[in-house]
C-alpha cells in the first residue's frame, strides 16, 4: 500500500514536474508571441495612422481647393459686378455729358470744303478782346441784325471765319480762332438760326485785315467774319 | 521619378554654370576690342564752351592741270571751317596768309611740315584733295595730329555736284566724332515755313541754312512742319482744302498723304520718338483737345477733356509723357501728362502766356516761348529743379524753339531784324546768329535727326 502510495506520489510529482516544466516551457514563449502581436499591432496602427493622415491631408487639400474655387468664384462675381458698375457709370457719364453738352450748347464744327463764298454788306463782322472768345456787348446788336437777315433769307447758308491778332502764337491762335467762330455760331443758334446753315473755319492769325503792329490794327484783326456760301 | 528630377536639376545646374563660364569668357574676349574702340576717340571733350581745339584748314588742293571753275577748293575749306566752328568744339585758324604759305611749302616739299603748321597756332590740321572724274567729284580728306606728326583719319568721298556740301559735312562730323566721341550735327536738316512765293509754304535746308528748297506747292497757308524721327517725312498743316488739315509729305518724292482731316483744326502735331504715333490738337468734338493717332490717322485716342484750349503737344524723348499748352487756368500755360493722358500736372507758373514746348533730346528740359511785356522770348525750364532760364531778351520777338538732335543748339524764329527769320543759338543762349535770310521770312523751324 505504502509502495503504491509512493508510486502515486512519484506519479503526482512527475505530473507536477512535467506540468511545471510544461508551464515553464510555455511561460517564456508567451511574451514572444505577445511581442510579435504588439509589433504587428503597432505596424498596423502606424499604417492606419499614415492612411488616416493621408486621408486627412487629402481632405484638407480638397477643402482648400474648394475654398479656392469658392474664392475665385466670388472674385469673378465681384470683378464682373465691378465691370458692370464701371460700364454703367461710363454709360451714365456719357449720357450726362451728352446732356451737359446739349445744355451748354456744345456743338461740333461743320466744314464747307467745296464751297465758294462771298462777303455781303448785310452781314457785319464782330470783334473780340485779346485772348477772349466770348461775345462782347457791342457785338450783340450786330449779331441780332445778322440773324434777322438770315431769318429773312432762309435758303442762305453762311461761313463764319474766326481770326486773331498777331500777338499770340500761331499754334494757340489757331485754336482761339476756332473758339471765336464756334462761340459766334452758338450765339446765332441761340437767336434761332439752324446749326446746319452755319459753317465755320479758323484762320488763326494768318489773315490779318490790317497788317500794322498797333492796338488799332490788332483790335480790327480779332474778329469773326461772315461770308455767304454761293455754291 | 524624384530621382529623375534631381538628376535633371543637377544637369541644368551644370548647364547654368557652363553658361556663366562662357559668358565671362566672351566678356573677357570682348574687353580688348571695347577698349580699342574707345581709344579710337582721340580726345574727350564733354562740354561746349570749354577750351576749343584750334584747327588749320587750308584750301583743298585741286586736280593737277584742271581748272577749278566753281572754286571748289576754296568752298570746301570754308564749309569745313563753318561746320567745325558751328560745332562749338573747334576754332579754325583765320589767318589765310599763313595757311596759304605753309600749304604752298607742303606742296613744294611734298610732305607735311608739322612744325610750321604748329607755329601757325594750330593743334590739328585738316586737308583735302579734289579730283573731277566724268562729272563726279572725288574728295580725299585727311586729319593730322600736329604734335605727334601723324595722320589720325583719312576718308574718300565721291558724288555729284549736288552732294558736294554733304561730303564736307560728313567729314566734319567724322572730325567731331574723333575729338568728342559724338557725331556732330552737320548732317542734319531744318524744315521751316516761308512766304517767299507770297503763300506760306514748307521749305527744307541743310542745318547751316544752305541748300534751301521749297517742298510744298499748296498755294494756300502751310503751318507747323515737323520732321519725322527717321528724316524721311514731314508732317504739316495746310489750308489747301479749306480747313486746317494735317498732311504727311515724303521729302524724297514730294508725295502728300492726308493724315487727319476732321472738321475743325487738325494741328499742330508732333511725332512720337519712335515715329509710329502722332499727338495732335483736334477740335472735331467742339473745342481743341489733345489726341494721339497712328501716322495714317487710325487708332485715335483722346487724352484731354476740358472746355479750354489744349494745343501744341510735344512728346518726351522717352515716349512716356506729352507736354502741351492749355488755358484751363485762365491763360495759356504748359502742362505735362502721361502719353495715355494720366498724371496731369502744370509745369509753368512764370509768365502769363506760355506755348510752343520743345523737349530737349536728353529729356531733362523743355524750351518754350513766353509772351511778356508784349514780346515773345525763349525760355528753358529744367524738369528736375523747375528752374527757369531766359535765353533771348531785348531782341524783338523770338519764337518756336527747336532743339538740335545733339541738344547743343536751338533753332528759332526772330523778327529782331524786321521780318521773322530763322536763327540758331547755343542751348545756353549764347552765340545767337541768323542762318537764313529770305524776303518771305522764316517761321516755325523744326530740326531733323542725322540724315545720312
Amino acid at each position: 500500500m505504502v509502495k503504491n502510495n509512493v508510486k502515486y506520489l512519484l506519479a503526482i510529482m512527475f505530473i507536477v514536474f512535467s506540468v511545471s516544466v510544461f508551464i515553464n516551457s510555455c511561460a517564456p514563449k508567451k511574451p514572444k508571441v505577445d511581442q510579435t502581436a504588439i509589433m504587428r499591432e503597432q505596424e498596423r496602427a502606424a499604417e492606419e495612422a499614415k492612411l488616416k493622415a493621408e486621408e486627412e491631408e487629402r481632405r484638407k487639400f480638397d477643402e482648400a481647393m474648394k475654398a479656392e474655387q469658392e474664392r475665385r468664384a466670388t472674385e469673378e462675381t465681384r470683378l464682373k459686378a465691378e465691370e458692370e458698375a464701371r460700364l454703367k457709370a461710363e454709360e451714365e457719364k456719357r449720357v450726362e455729358e451728352e446732356r451737359l453738352k446739349e445744355e451748354e450748347g456744345e456743338i461740333t464744327p461743320q466744314v464747307a470744303r467745296e464751297a465758294e463764298t462771298k462777303a455781303v454788306p448785310q452781314l457785319g463782322d464782330i470783334h473780340f478782346d485779346f485772348d477772349k472768345s466770348d461775345i462782347r456787348a457791342d457785338s450783340r446788336e450786330i449779331l441780332q441784325k445778322n440773324a434777322d437777315w438770315l431769318q429773312n433769307n432762309p435758303d442762305i447758308k453762311i461761313q463764319i471765319e474766326g481770326h486773331c491778332d498777331e500777338r499770340g502764337t500761331a499754334e494757340y491762335n489757331l485754336a482761339l480762332g476756332e473758339r471765336r467762330a464756334m462761340s459766334t455760331k452758338k450765339y446765332l443758334i441761340s437767336l434761332g438760326i439752324s446749326a446746319d446753315r452755319i459753317y465755320t473755319i479758323s484762320y488763326g492769325e494768318e489773315l490779318p485785315i490790317d497788317p500794322n503792329h498797333s492796338e488799332d490794327a490788332w483790335s480790327k484783326n480779332r474778329r469773326a467774319h461772315f461770308l455767304v456760301i454761293t455754291k | 521619378m524624384d530621382k529623375n528630377k534631381e538628376i535633371r536639376s543637377q544637369k541644368s545646374e551644370v548647364r547654368i554654370k557652363a553658361f556663366f563660364f562662357y559668358l565671362l569668357l566672351t566678356a573677357y574676349c570682348l574687353l580688348p576690342t571695347a577698349f580699342a574702340d574707345t581709344s579710337d576717340v582721340y580726345l574727350s571733350i564733354t562740354k561746349a564752351g570749354g577750351a576749343k581745339i584750334r584747327i588749320a584748314i587750308p584750301d583743298f588742293s585741286f586736280q593737277e592741270g584742271a581748272i577749278d571753275r566753281e572754286n571748289f577748293s576754296r568752298k570746301s575749306a570754308e564749309i569745313l571751317m563753318d561746320d567745325l566752328n558751328n560745332s562749338g568744339f573747334f576754332k579754325a585758324i583765320e589767318n589765310r596768309d599763313i595757311l596759304k604759305e605753309v600749304n604752298t611749302k607742303d606742296k613744294k616739299t611734298g610732305k607735311i611740315n608739322f612744325n610750321e603748321w604748329t607755329s601757325s597756332g594750330a593743334e590739328t590740321l585738316a586737308k583735302g584733295h579734289i579730283t573731277i572724274e566724268g562729272g563726279k567729284i572725288n574728295i580725299e580728306c585727311r586729319l593730322y595730329d600736329l604734335k605727334r606728326g601723324e595722320q589720325i583719319i583719312g576718308y574718300k568721298y565721291s558724288g555729284d555736284r549736288t552732294t558736294f556740301r554733304q561730303m564736307i559735312h560728313k567729314f566734319s562730323d567724322e572730325i567731331t566724332y574723333r575729338f568728342t566721341g559724338e557725331k556732330g550735327v552737320a548732317m542734319t536738316m531744318l524744315t521751316f515755313i516761308s512766304k517767299a512765293t507770297g503763300n506760306k509754304e514748307v521749305y527744307i535746308s541743310d542745318y547751316d541754312g544752305q541748300n534751301i528748297r521749297k517742298i510744298t506747292d499748296d498755294k494756300s497757308i502751310s503751318l507747323f512742319p515737323k520732321w519725322s524721327p527717321d528724316g524721311k517725312n514731314i508732317i504739316y498743316a495746310t489750308f489747301r482744302y479749306k480747313n486746317p488739315d494735317l498732311y504727311l509729305i515724303n521729302v524724297a518724292d514730294g508725295k502728300k498723304t492726308p493724315v487727319s482731316i476732321f472738321p475743325g483744326i487738325n494741328a499742330p502735331a508732333t511725332w512720337s520718338p519712335d515715329g509710329n504715333r502722332l499727338a495732335v490738337s483736334l477740335s472735331k468734338d467742339g473745342n481743341a483737345e489733345i489726341y494721339t493717332m497712328d501716322i495714317d490717322g487710325k487708332n485715335l485716342s483722346r487724352l484731354t477733356k476740358a472746355r479750354s484750349i489744349e494745343t501744341s503737344p510735344a512728346w518726351s524723348p522717352n515716349e512716356m509723357e506729352i507736354a502741351f499748352t492749355s488755358d484751363r487756368a485762365g491763360s495759356p500755360q504748359i502742362y505735362i501728362m502721361g502719353s495715355d493722358g494720366t498724371n496731369l500736372r502744370r509745369l509753368t507758373y512764370q509768365g502769363s502766356y506760355n506755348d510752343q514746348s520743345s523737349w530737349s533730346p536728353d529729356g531733362n528740359k523743355i524750351a518754350y516761348t513766353s509772351l511778356n511785356g508784349g514780346q515773345f522770348n525763349i525760355f528753358v525750364i529744367d524738369l528736375v529743379s523747375n528752374k527757369v532760364q531766359q535765353l533771348t531778351s531785348d531782341t524783338g520777338d523770338n519764337q518756336n524753339p527747336a532743339w538740335s538732335p545733339d541738344g547743343r543748339h536751338i533753332a528759332f524764329s526772330s523778327n529782331r531784324d524786321g521780318k521773322y527769320q530763322i536763327y540758331v543759338m547755343n542751348s545756353d543762349g549764347t552765340d545767337q546768329r541768323r542762318i537764313i535770310y529770305l524776303e518771305g521770312g522764316g517761321y516755325s523751324p523744326s530740326w531733323s535727326q542725322r540724315i545720312e
